[in-house]
């Protein structure tokens, strides 16, 4: 079973010179997210997986798509964690 | 290290050729070296109170403010705050809309998250400290409610029943998490405020923006831009830099219909305040371009009553009897004028309790100012 993730609608946004300022609704924390992160934010308007996100990543990065994957991976959990993306299950 | 040696009057200067950033045709001047330390804390410092943060940071990342890499980090350190301030006001706006929603009252957004989304490039430009709503005079009483039941406290109670209805500007409250809601039924109290016709800003096409997925409505361009002016004018004295900003960048965005803004101005006899609004902005910010709103800014001259009425808001001048005393000419009727009046000199106990407690004096010479102007004409 795969996972994509996506932009959760329900979040306010603003953006920073070194990142985003994000906050999911119902209202708990902000979350603050830099470099990296705000990539995610942008690639994630429509679902991706992880895999996809590494290969186009891996330009930007000048690094493997898997080795992008792998490093990213927790970071997008995390953001799924605190309710900024969804995690949709693929069967 | 090479810095530049500021006055305090430079750093004013300087905070205002921040607030005058990106607008074509300010003349204001940046220094072209990093600041020392003491003048960075001071310009930082008046930023911070002035709300202009996402300004500071768009210059100097785009190097129109020279500043040393401490500098650069302590503008995004300063704005991250004021962005994350932002954010949590957005959640109590969309919280306060679905009170209104669910009591049946239709709301527009007023100011801060309005403008930032609706006439600024980017929303991060424009910091706010509050959440200002619109309601209709008939649902100011079921707004409180609707706030009251969700948790808020009113700031202050009305002076007696029906008073936010029909005289106020409208009602303050805190959240349970210590942010303000100012709920408005006009623009300002006083008398420009009871000139403005309400309706004017009900019949219009609102504007939409979008939060949180959410569509959410504000008033019409040219609504908003009124509303600026009055903000400038009659809100704190001397004026805040924001609402300069505001009047500025929605004239020289060039998405409002000049011809509205003036049916509007003749329909609420506002033209001393616009005027006033667009004259102050154009020499606070350094704007060298006429255009034709400022054109007509630079050309009206107030009459004598305009003045006077213009004056009672001024630091100083200003107080609550002077604008009460104002207000009772612009209220048709006599019965509506001595409604207002019964209502400020009788207050409700509460309403007493509530206030600062030099008031019961100065409602007492409200009254004599009012009357003593009646006698004399």
């Amino acid at each position: 079973m795969t996972a994509v993730y996506c932009r959760n609608e329900a979040v306010l946004v603003r953006r920073t010179p070194d990142g985003l300022v994000l906050l999911p609704l119902p209202r708990r924390q902000v979350v603050t997210v830099t470099g990296a992160g705000s990539l995610l934010w942008d690639l994630l308007e429509e679902p991706r997986s992880v895999e996809q996100l590494g290969l186009l990543l891996a330009d930007t990065f000048a690094a493997e798509p898997e080795h992008i994957a792998r490093d990213i991976a927790p970071v997008v959990e995390d953001l799924a964690a605190r309710r900024v993306l969804h995690r949709i299950e693929l069967t | 290290v090479t810095t530049a040696d500021v006055t305090a009057t430079e750093i004013a200067a300087l905070v205002r050729a921040v607030a005058a950033y990106g607008l074509p045709g300010s003349l204001l001047e940046r220094p072209q070296q990093p600041l020392g330390t003491e003048d960075w804390s001071a310009l930082l410092g008046e930023v911070r109170r002035q709300r202009l943060s996402g300004l500071l940071v768009q210059a100097v990342v785009d190097g129109a403010l020279p500043a040393h890499d401490l500098q650069v980090a302590e503008a995004v350190d300063l704005h991250t705050r004021a962005m994350a301030s932002t954010v949590l006001l957005e959640s109590t706006l969309l919280d306060a809309l679905d009170a209104m929603s669910a009591a049946g009252v239709e709301a527009r957004v007023l100011k801060g998250s309005a403008v930032a989304h609706l006439d600024y490039p980017d929303p991060a430009l424009r910091s706010f400290g509050d959440v200002d709503l619109l309601v209709r005079s008939d649902d100011v009483d079921t707004a409180v409610t609707a706030l009251t039941e969700a948790g808020c406290r009113r700031r202050y109670p009305q002076p007696r029943p029906g008073f936010d209805a029909h005289f106020g500007k409208g009602a303050s409250f805190w959240t349970p998490t210590g942010e303000e809601i100012d709920l408005h039924r006009t623009f300002a109290m006083g008398p420009w405020g009871l000139k403005i016709q309400l309706e004017d800003l009900w019949s219009g096409e609102p504007s939409t923006f979008r939060l949180a997925g959410r569509a959410v409505r504000a008033l019409g361009a040219e609504e908003r831009f009124m509303h600026a002016c009055y903000h400038t004018v009659l809100g704190d004295s001397p004026p805040r830099l924001v609402p300069q900003r505001d009047v500025a960048q929605m004239i020289l965005n060039g998405r409002i219909n000049t011809d509205r803004v003036h049916d509007l101005v003749a329909a609420w006899n506002g033209e001393a305040v616009v005027a006033e609004a667009v004259r102050t902005t154009w020499q606070t910010l350094g704007i060298a371009d006429v255009v034709e709103l400022s054109a007509w800014a630079a050309g009206y001259v107030p009459s004598p009553r305009e003045r006077h009425d213009l004056e009672v808001y001024v630091e100083g001048k200003a107080s609550y009897a002077a604008k009460s005393a104002a207000a009772v000419r612009a209220i048709p009727g006599v019965r509506r004028k001595l409604s207002f009046l019964m209502a400020l000199t009788f207050p409700k106990r509460s309403y007493l309790a509530d206030r600062h407690s030099g008031l019961a004096r100065r409602l007492g010479q409200g009254m004599a100012q009012v009357f003593s102007r009646g006698e004399a004409q």
